[in-house]
């Protein structure tokens, strides 16, 4: 469901005019998701359970700001998680801690076709990943996918930070310019 | 906006999008989002989320208990289900309050109170240039269900340095701004303030998180955006704790400093 969900209506704008069953939907087709980034994120199920809580409080208050023109349902609920996550880890002063926690016995119980997909958005933002250059994807991956800070990159790879905060700026832009040239960050066919 | 200033902005926005920004990085952007034309700042918060994307694995399912409790919280219901006890809420049990300890109860005595102390605080002047002043000056021109509170002290010795202060909040926007004049500094390795907001949708028991926050370090006027952990249904009273740093998902309220009720729900 995952996968396709985003060629289907969008969910957001329903649950921001508070579409009955909206909440239930999006908690649906994007629990995988947000399920996985907050194990990512966290070390222990229960830490887990609570930043999906916040999350998607943060997306019911932010879903009015979605607009499909811009990105995916699935790239706004990523960003929107992301940013929650990342400041409870700087809340909890344990960045330099976190690491993949195995998923307990209860994530055999799950949402049909919410499971195994990595997404439209995957496969369109490898590609996008792919036009940038080397130094620039090294450095976004490190940090955004490992959790590096620039200054840990800086000293990872041994350049100055200067170096690091210029590759991973282009780097965005460049996802910008795609994202906006090319639509692949939009939703529906036209986008594909 | 000067070429330094979109500078700074930019470096902001980048920094927000891959490592996350501190409480003053943060409100300083607040600040220079406000006076720039970017029509999607957070364009590269998107960009990074393709990155994370890129390089994902497949989702994991999420498991029932946790999409119910997830459901229950957007649902509003969070405090009757089973599954949901205060992670993100205060059981309002009144352990050892300090102004507040009454049998009349948290409610009533913060009635009380408010009304025991309403109109001796000055008015406060906004004349804060800032733009959190103008995004509040906004929400109260524009909401139509928006209240402004005075807060009133308890007598905990330290909630009566504060100068003054008072809260809007819309239940609409489910937005909201603590202004503060003369916020007592607290050393920030010790504690914070922490915000609690009480729902009529929800049981007394369980207000809902406002946010924490520090002091700014001058005896002017401070403002805070509310960051509810929730949604709010109907805000009937704010509370103000010091908390440990971080803040706590289940406070002891000891102490409550500050607390601002609006007048419908004035009991």
């Amino acid at each position: 469901m995952t996968g396709g969900r985003d060629r289907d209506e969008p969910i957001l704008p329903r649950l921001a005019a508070g579409e009955p069953g909206a909440a239930q939907e999006v908690i649906r087709a994007y629990g995988g998701l947000v399920w996985s980034l907050a194990l990512r994120f966290n070390r222990s199920r229960d830490d887990a359970e609570d930043a999906v809580q916040d999350i998607f409080t943060d997306v019911w208050k932010s879903a009015h700001r979605y607009h499909e023109q811009r990105a995916s349902e699935r790239v706004f609920i990523t960003m929107i998680a992301r940013r929650r996550l990342i400041d409870r880890l700087r809340r909890d002063k344990r960045r330099s801690e976190v690491e993949p926690m195995a998923a307990g016995p209860e994530s055999q119980q799950h949402q049909p076709g919410d499971s195994g997909e990595r997404g439209w958005d995957a496969e369109q933002a490898t590609r996008a990943m792919q036009q940038l250059s080397a130094d620039q994807r090294r450095v976004l991956e490190m940090s955004v996918t490992q959790g590096l800070t620039q200054r840990e990159i800086a000293e990872a790879i041994d350049v100055p930070l200067g170096t690091v905060k210029t590759h991973m700026r282009r780097g965005l832009i460049r996802l910008r310019e795609i994202m906006a040239t090319e639509g692949m960050g939009a939703t529906g066919e036209s986008a594909r | 906006m000067s070429q330094g200033t979109d500078q700074r902005l930019e470096e902001l926005l980048v920094a927000r999008a891959v490592e996350g920004l501190d409480s003053a990085e943060a409100a300083e952007l607040e600040v220079l989002l406000a006076a720039s034309e970017d029509g999607d700042p957070e364009a590269y918060d998107a960009a990074a989320a393709w990155v994370w994307l890129a390089a994902g694995d497949a989702d994991q399912p999420m498991p029932e208990d946790v999409a119910e409790r997830a459901r229950a919280a957007l649902t509003g219901d969070a405090a009757a289900t089973p599954e949901a006890p205060a992670r993100r809420v205060v059981p309002f049990e009144a352990r050892r309050s300090v102004a507040l300890r009454t049998n009349l109860g948290w409610l009533a005595a913060a009635a009380m109170l408010v009304l025991a102390v309403a109109g001796w605080w000055p008015r406060l002047q906004q004349s804060q240039p800032t733009n959190l002043a103008r995004a509040r000056a906004e929400l109260i021109e524009t909401a139509q269900d928006v209240v402004r509170v005075d807060w009133s002290n308890t007598d905990d010795p330290r909630a009566q340095r504060l100068k003054g202060g008072y809260v809007v909040w819309s239940d609409s926007l489910q937005k909201g701004y603590m202004t503060f004049r003369g916020l007592p500094d607290v050393d920030p390795s010790r504690n914070v303030y922490q915000l609690w907001v009480f729902d009529s949708g929800r049981s007394e028991r369980y207000p809902v998180d406002g946010g924490v926050f520090e002091a700014h370090h001058d005896n002017g006027e401070v403002i805070i955006p509310i960051h509810n952990k929730l949604p709010v249904q109907h805000a009937k009273l704010f509370a103000v704790t010091l908390e440990p740093p971080g803040g706590v998902v289940v406070s002891d309220r000891d102490p409550i400093l500050w607390v601002a009720q609006p007048q419908s729900d004035t009991t």
